[in-house]
Protein backbone atom coordinates (compact mmCIF):
# COMPACT_ATOMS: atom_id res chain seq x y z
CA UNK A 1 0.00 0.00 0.00
CA UNK A 2 1.92 3.20 -0.92
CA UNK A 3 1.77 5.42 2.75
CA UNK A 4 0.03 8.45 2.73
CA UNK A 5 -2.12 9.30 -0.18
CA UNK A 6 -3.97 5.91 0.21
CA UNK A 7 -4.54 5.79 3.90
CA UNK A 8 -4.76 9.27 5.71
CA UNK A 9 -5.60 10.69 9.16
CA UNK A 10 -8.47 13.44 8.62
CA UNK A 11 -8.58 14.32 12.55
CA UNK A 12 -8.17 12.83 16.18
CA UNK A 13 -9.56 14.46 19.21
CA UNK A 14 -8.77 13.36 22.93
CA UNK A 15 -11.47 14.51 25.79
CA UNK A 16 -9.90 16.59 28.65
CA UNK A 17 -12.43 16.14 30.12
CA UNK A 18 -15.41 14.40 30.21
CA UNK A 19 -18.07 14.85 27.76
CA UNK A 20 -21.06 13.26 25.93
CA UNK A 21 -19.27 12.63 22.58
CA UNK A 22 -16.43 12.80 20.75
CA UNK A 23 -17.62 14.10 17.17
CA UNK A 24 -16.25 14.63 13.79
CA UNK A 25 -18.03 17.00 11.68
CA UNK A 26 -17.61 18.99 8.27
CA UNK A 27 -15.75 15.50 6.54
CA UNK A 28 -14.65 16.00 3.69
CA UNK A 29 -16.05 13.87 0.74
CA UNK A 30 -12.63 13.12 -0.64
CA UNK A 31 -11.63 9.38 0.32
CA UNK A 32 -13.48 6.45 -0.64
CA UNK A 33 -13.80 4.88 2.87
CA UNK A 34 -13.52 5.99 6.39
CA UNK A 35 -12.05 4.10 9.38
CA UNK A 36 -12.13 5.20 13.11
CA UNK A 37 -10.06 4.25 15.95
CA UNK A 38 -11.54 4.88 19.04
CA UNK A 39 -10.03 4.13 22.64
CA UNK A 40 -12.89 5.10 25.50
CA UNK A 41 -13.63 4.11 29.17
CA UNK A 42 -16.89 6.28 30.77
CA UNK A 43 -17.23 6.66 34.92
CA UNK A 44 -20.42 4.92 35.15
CA UNK A 45 -21.17 1.73 32.87
CA UNK A 46 -22.77 2.51 29.53
CA UNK A 47 -22.54 0.92 26.13
CA UNK A 48 -20.92 2.38 23.25
CA UNK A 49 -22.75 3.71 20.17
CA UNK A 50 -22.27 5.73 16.78
CA UNK A 51 -24.72 8.64 15.15
CA UNK A 52 -24.68 9.63 12.09
CA UNK A 53 -25.11 12.81 10.77
CA UNK A 54 -27.06 13.67 13.84
CA UNK A 55 -29.71 11.21 12.79
CA UNK A 56 -31.79 10.40 15.96
CA UNK A 57 -34.23 8.77 14.06
CA UNK A 58 -35.25 5.29 13.42
CA UNK A 59 -32.75 4.55 10.63
CA UNK A 60 -30.45 2.55 11.63
CA UNK A 61 -30.25 -1.66 12.18
CA UNK A 62 -26.89 -3.47 12.99
CA UNK A 63 -26.35 -7.50 13.81
CA UNK A 64 -23.59 -8.44 16.28
CA UNK A 65 -21.64 -11.57 17.30
CA UNK A 66 -20.44 -11.41 20.69
CA UNK A 67 -18.90 -13.19 22.90
CA UNK A 68 -18.20 -12.70 27.28
CA UNK A 69 -16.06 -15.36 27.82
CA UNK A 70 -18.76 -17.81 28.92
CA UNK A 71 -21.31 -17.32 26.22
CA UNK A 72 -21.52 -16.50 22.32
CA UNK A 73 -24.45 -15.16 20.30
CA UNK A 74 -25.69 -13.50 17.93
CA UNK A 75 -28.33 -10.29 18.06
CA UNK A 76 -29.40 -7.49 16.36
CA UNK A 77 -31.52 -4.76 15.73
CA UNK A 78 -33.59 -3.02 13.27
CA UNK A 79 -35.52 0.19 12.62
CA UNK A 80 -33.49 1.37 15.62
CA UNK A 81 -32.56 5.03 16.36
CA UNK A 82 -29.57 4.06 18.56
CA UNK A 83 -26.93 1.64 17.03
CA UNK A 84 -25.16 -0.12 19.49
CA UNK A 85 -21.18 -1.09 19.11
CA UNK A 86 -21.23 -2.82 21.85
CA UNK A 87 -24.23 -4.85 23.88
CA UNK A 88 -23.77 -6.86 26.32
CA UNK A 89 -20.63 -5.45 28.89
CA UNK A 90 -20.20 -2.02 29.57
CA UNK A 91 -17.51 -0.12 28.55
CA UNK A 92 -14.46 0.08 31.21
CA UNK A 93 -14.73 2.60 34.15
CA UNK A 94 -11.68 1.78 35.60
CA UNK A 95 -8.61 3.85 35.48
CA UNK A 96 -5.78 3.20 32.77
CA UNK A 97 -8.64 1.13 30.89
CA UNK A 98 -9.94 1.55 27.48
CA UNK A 99 -11.84 -0.42 25.34
CA UNK A 100 -11.26 -0.32 21.85
CA UNK A 101 -13.74 0.55 19.12
CA UNK A 102 -12.71 -0.04 15.28
CA UNK A 103 -15.43 1.03 12.68
CA UNK A 104 -14.69 0.98 8.75
CA UNK A 105 -17.74 3.02 7.00
CA UNK A 106 -17.59 1.59 3.38
CA UNK A 107 -18.61 4.55 0.15
CA UNK A 108 -19.47 6.87 3.02
CA UNK A 109 -20.18 9.81 0.45
CA UNK A 110 -22.48 7.54 -1.91
CA UNK A 111 -25.88 8.10 -2.67
CA UNK A 112 -26.30 4.65 -1.39
CA UNK A 113 -27.31 3.94 2.03
CA UNK A 114 -23.88 3.21 4.08
CA UNK A 115 -22.98 -0.05 5.58
CA UNK A 116 -20.50 -0.60 8.16
CA UNK A 117 -18.03 -2.58 10.42
CA UNK A 118 -17.51 -2.63 13.58
CA UNK A 119 -15.12 -4.11 16.13
CA UNK A 120 -15.25 -3.94 20.11
CA UNK A 121 -12.43 -4.87 22.41
CA UNK A 122 -13.46 -4.59 25.95
CA UNK A 123 -11.50 -7.28 28.26
CA UNK A 124 -11.29 -6.45 31.88
CA UNK A 125 -9.43 -9.44 33.13
CA UNK A 126 -12.45 -10.54 34.76
CA UNK A 127 -15.20 -9.42 32.43
CA UNK A 128 -15.95 -8.03 29.13
CA UNK A 129 -16.49 -8.53 25.66
CA UNK A 130 -15.71 -9.25 21.91
CA UNK A 131 -17.97 -8.61 19.26
CA UNK A 132 -17.99 -7.86 15.35
CA UNK A 133 -21.19 -5.89 14.35
CA UNK A 134 -22.48 -5.27 10.72
CA UNK A 135 -24.51 -1.75 10.48
CA UNK A 136 -26.56 0.15 8.06
CA UNK A 137 -28.02 3.43 7.90
CA UNK A 138 -30.40 3.63 6.21
CA UNK A 139 -29.40 6.87 4.09
CA UNK A 140 -29.02 7.96 1.08
CA UNK A 141 -26.80 11.15 2.08
CA UNK A 142 -22.93 11.19 2.28
CA UNK A 143 -21.67 10.85 5.65
CA UNK A 144 -20.33 14.36 7.13
CA UNK A 145 -20.55 13.76 10.73
CA UNK A 146 -19.97 10.80 12.96
CA UNK A 147 -20.77 11.10 16.71
CA UNK A 148 -19.01 8.21 19.10
CA UNK A 149 -21.35 8.02 22.32
CA UNK A 150 -22.78 6.08 24.35
CA UNK A 151 -26.03 5.48 25.58
CA UNK A 152 -26.51 8.32 28.27
CA UNK A 153 -23.35 8.43 30.33
CA UNK A 154 -20.31 11.11 29.55
CA UNK A 155 -17.29 9.30 28.28
CA UNK A 156 -14.41 9.61 30.41
CA UNK A 157 -11.59 11.75 29.99
CA UNK A 158 -8.69 10.60 27.71
CA UNK A 159 -10.66 8.65 25.43
CA UNK A 160 -9.71 9.35 21.97
CA UNK A 161 -10.95 8.87 18.73
CA UNK A 162 -8.71 9.67 15.00
CA UNK A 163 -10.78 9.54 11.81
CA UNK A 164 -8.80 8.58 8.45
CA UNK A 165 -9.85 8.50 5.25
CA UNK A 166 -8.56 5.49 2.86
CA UNK A 167 -8.61 6.15 -1.07
CA UNK A 168 -9.10 3.70 -3.47
CA UNK A 169 -6.97 3.65 -6.83
CA UNK B 1 3.70 14.24 -0.48
CA UNK B 2 1.12 13.66 2.69
CA UNK B 3 2.98 12.77 5.94
CA UNK B 4 3.58 9.11 5.68
CA UNK B 5 0.51 7.33 8.11
CA UNK B 6 0.35 3.91 7.68
CA UNK B 7 4.43 2.15 7.37
CA UNK B 8 5.78 -0.68 7.20
CA UNK B 9 8.17 -0.66 10.21
CA UNK B 10 9.83 -4.51 9.74
CA UNK B 11 8.83 -7.86 8.72
CA UNK B 12 9.63 -11.73 8.72
CA UNK B 13 9.71 -14.14 6.33
CA UNK B 14 11.04 -17.28 7.56
CA UNK B 15 13.08 -18.96 5.04
CA UNK B 16 13.67 -22.25 7.35
CA UNK B 17 12.11 -23.27 11.04
CA UNK B 18 12.38 -21.38 13.62
CA UNK B 19 11.17 -21.53 17.13
CA UNK B 20 10.41 -17.90 17.99
CA UNK B 21 9.62 -14.36 15.98
CA UNK B 22 10.59 -11.43 18.14
CA UNK B 23 10.50 -7.39 16.78
CA UNK B 24 12.45 -5.73 19.38
CA UNK B 25 13.27 -2.28 19.87
CA UNK B 26 9.43 -1.10 18.18
CA UNK B 27 10.22 2.99 17.40
CA UNK B 28 7.52 4.96 19.73
CA UNK B 29 7.27 7.02 16.79
CA UNK B 30 3.64 6.02 15.56
CA UNK B 31 0.00 5.88 17.15
CA UNK B 32 -1.08 2.42 16.76
CA UNK B 33 0.64 -0.89 15.74
CA UNK B 34 -1.25 -3.41 13.64
CA UNK B 35 0.73 -6.82 13.45
CA UNK B 36 -0.27 -8.96 10.11
CA UNK B 37 0.24 -12.86 10.53
CA UNK B 38 0.41 -15.62 7.86
CA UNK B 39 1.82 -18.95 9.49
CA UNK B 40 2.38 -22.60 9.83
CA UNK B 41 3.62 -24.58 12.88
CA UNK B 42 5.53 -28.04 13.16
CA UNK B 43 2.82 -29.38 15.33
CA UNK B 44 1.44 -32.88 14.26
CA UNK B 45 -2.18 -31.24 14.38
CA UNK B 46 -4.23 -29.40 11.90
CA UNK B 47 -4.28 -26.61 13.91
CA UNK B 48 -1.85 -24.57 16.94
CA UNK B 49 -2.12 -21.71 18.60
CA UNK B 50 0.41 -18.51 19.18
CA UNK B 51 1.93 -16.98 22.47
CA UNK B 52 2.50 -13.25 22.02
CA UNK B 53 4.28 -11.89 25.03
CA UNK B 54 4.52 -8.01 24.92
CA UNK B 55 8.30 -6.26 26.01
CA UNK B 56 9.25 -8.69 28.65
CA UNK B 57 6.48 -8.82 30.92
CA UNK B 58 5.83 -12.43 32.13
CA UNK B 59 2.64 -14.21 32.65
CA UNK B 60 0.11 -12.79 35.15
CA UNK B 61 -0.63 -9.66 33.29
CA UNK B 62 -2.66 -11.00 30.27
CA UNK B 63 -6.08 -11.83 30.22
CA UNK B 64 -8.72 -12.14 27.06
CA UNK B 65 -11.98 -13.11 25.69
CA UNK B 66 -12.83 -15.10 22.75
CA UNK B 67 -15.57 -15.73 20.37
CA UNK B 68 -14.97 -17.86 17.34
CA UNK B 69 -16.70 -21.41 15.34
CA UNK B 70 -16.06 -24.71 13.71
CA UNK B 71 -18.71 -23.72 11.28
CA UNK B 72 -21.42 -24.78 14.08
CA UNK B 73 -22.62 -22.50 16.96
CA UNK B 74 -19.92 -20.27 18.15
CA UNK B 75 -18.16 -20.52 21.57
CA UNK B 76 -16.87 -17.92 23.61
CA UNK B 77 -13.84 -18.88 26.11
CA UNK B 78 -11.99 -16.43 28.24
CA UNK B 79 -8.45 -16.15 30.30
CA UNK B 80 -7.47 -14.21 32.94
CA UNK B 81 -4.02 -12.86 34.37
CA UNK B 82 -4.40 -15.74 36.97
CA UNK B 83 -4.51 -18.01 34.39
CA UNK B 84 -0.28 -17.50 34.04
CA UNK B 85 -0.27 -17.60 30.41
CA UNK B 86 0.70 -14.95 27.51
CA UNK B 87 -1.68 -13.66 25.23
CA UNK B 88 -2.88 -16.32 22.64
CA UNK B 89 -3.38 -15.96 19.16
CA UNK B 90 -5.70 -18.55 17.75
CA UNK B 91 -6.08 -20.92 15.25
CA UNK B 92 -2.14 -20.96 13.53
CA UNK B 93 -2.26 -24.23 11.30
CA UNK B 94 -0.18 -26.64 11.61
CA UNK B 95 1.41 -29.26 10.59
CA UNK B 96 -1.40 -31.62 9.52
CA UNK B 97 -3.50 -28.33 7.48
CA UNK B 98 -3.46 -28.92 3.75
CA UNK B 99 0.53 -28.25 2.58
CA UNK B 100 1.31 -24.48 1.41
CA UNK B 101 -1.56 -23.13 3.36
CA UNK B 102 -0.81 -21.30 6.11
CA UNK B 103 -3.39 -18.99 8.81
CA UNK B 104 -4.36 -15.19 8.10
CA UNK B 105 -4.37 -13.06 11.82
CA UNK B 106 -4.06 -9.60 12.66
CA UNK B 107 -3.74 -7.94 15.61
CA UNK B 108 -4.84 -3.60 16.54
CA UNK B 109 -3.02 -2.54 19.42
CA UNK B 110 -3.91 1.30 19.92
CA UNK B 111 -1.95 3.83 21.55
CA UNK B 112 1.47 1.44 22.36
CA UNK B 113 3.16 4.34 23.28
CA UNK B 114 0.47 5.24 26.42
CA UNK B 115 0.75 5.05 29.93
CA UNK B 116 -2.59 3.06 30.09
CA UNK B 117 -3.33 -0.37 30.54
CA UNK B 118 -2.62 -2.07 27.02
CA UNK B 119 -5.84 -2.98 25.23
CA UNK B 120 -5.92 -4.90 21.60
CA UNK B 121 -8.10 -6.66 19.40
CA UNK B 122 -7.86 -9.62 16.69
CA UNK B 123 -9.26 -11.32 14.28
CA UNK B 124 -8.00 -15.42 13.22
CA UNK B 125 -8.95 -17.56 11.02
CA UNK B 126 -7.32 -21.17 9.39
CA UNK B 127 -9.37 -22.55 6.52
CA UNK B 128 -7.77 -25.59 5.42
CA UNK B 129 -10.18 -26.63 2.36
CA UNK B 130 -11.55 -29.58 4.95
CA UNK B 131 -15.20 -30.55 6.34
CA UNK B 132 -14.02 -30.25 9.76
CA UNK B 133 -10.70 -28.64 10.11
CA UNK B 134 -11.37 -24.87 9.71
CA UNK B 135 -11.16 -21.99 12.24
CA UNK B 136 -12.52 -18.19 12.90
CA UNK B 137 -12.09 -15.98 16.03
CA UNK B 138 -11.95 -12.80 17.39
CA UNK B 139 -10.08 -11.97 20.70
CA UNK B 140 -10.25 -8.65 23.21
CA UNK B 141 -6.93 -8.41 24.62
CA UNK B 142 -5.59 -6.23 28.04
CA UNK B 143 -1.87 -6.14 29.09
CA UNK B 144 -2.42 -4.89 32.18
CA UNK B 145 0.76 -2.43 32.11
CA UNK B 146 1.42 0.90 31.46
CA UNK B 147 4.73 0.54 29.88
CA UNK B 148 5.47 1.78 26.58
CA UNK B 149 5.35 -1.35 24.07
CA UNK B 150 8.47 -1.77 22.57
CA UNK B 151 8.70 -5.52 21.66
CA UNK B 152 6.69 -8.29 20.80
CA UNK B 153 8.07 -11.99 21.03
CA UNK B 154 5.81 -15.08 19.18
CA UNK B 155 6.29 -18.69 19.64
CA UNK B 156 3.97 -21.27 18.80
CA UNK B 157 2.01 -22.84 21.99
CA UNK B 158 2.09 -26.20 21.04
CA UNK B 159 4.67 -26.50 18.06
CA UNK B 160 8.15 -26.25 18.57
CA UNK B 161 8.43 -24.08 15.20
CA UNK B 162 6.99 -21.80 12.78
CA UNK B 163 7.82 -23.57 9.25
CA UNK B 164 9.28 -21.75 6.10
CA UNK B 165 7.06 -19.27 4.63
CA UNK B 166 5.56 -18.27 7.62
CA UNK B 167 5.10 -14.30 7.42
CA UNK B 168 4.71 -11.91 9.84
CA UNK B 169 4.59 -8.07 9.28
CA UNK B 170 4.56 -5.00 11.51
CA UNK B 171 2.83 -1.78 10.82
CA UNK B 172 2.82 1.54 12.27
CA UNK B 173 0.05 4.03 12.25
CA UNK B 174 0.22 7.47 12.84
CA UNK B 175 -2.72 9.77 13.38
CA UNK B 176 -0.84 12.86 12.32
Amino acid sequence: MPAGATYEPIATSTLGTAAAEILFSSIPSTYTDLRVVWTARTATSDFPILRINSDTGTNYSYTVLYGNGTTAASSRGNSTATCYLGIDVAMPTAANTFCLVTIDLFNYAGSTNKTFLSVYSNDRNGSGEVNRTVGLWRSTSAINALSLRTTGVNLAAGSTATLYGIKAA
Amino acid sequence: MPTPTYVAIAKTVLTGSQATVTFSGIVNTYTDLLLVVSARTDRASWTDNINVQMNSIAVGSYSQRDVYAYGTSPLSNNLISSNNQFFRFYFVVGANATSNTFSSQEIYIPNYTGSTNKVFSTTTAGENNSGTDFAIGASAGLVSNTAAMSGLTLTPQYGTNFVSGSRFDLYGIKNS
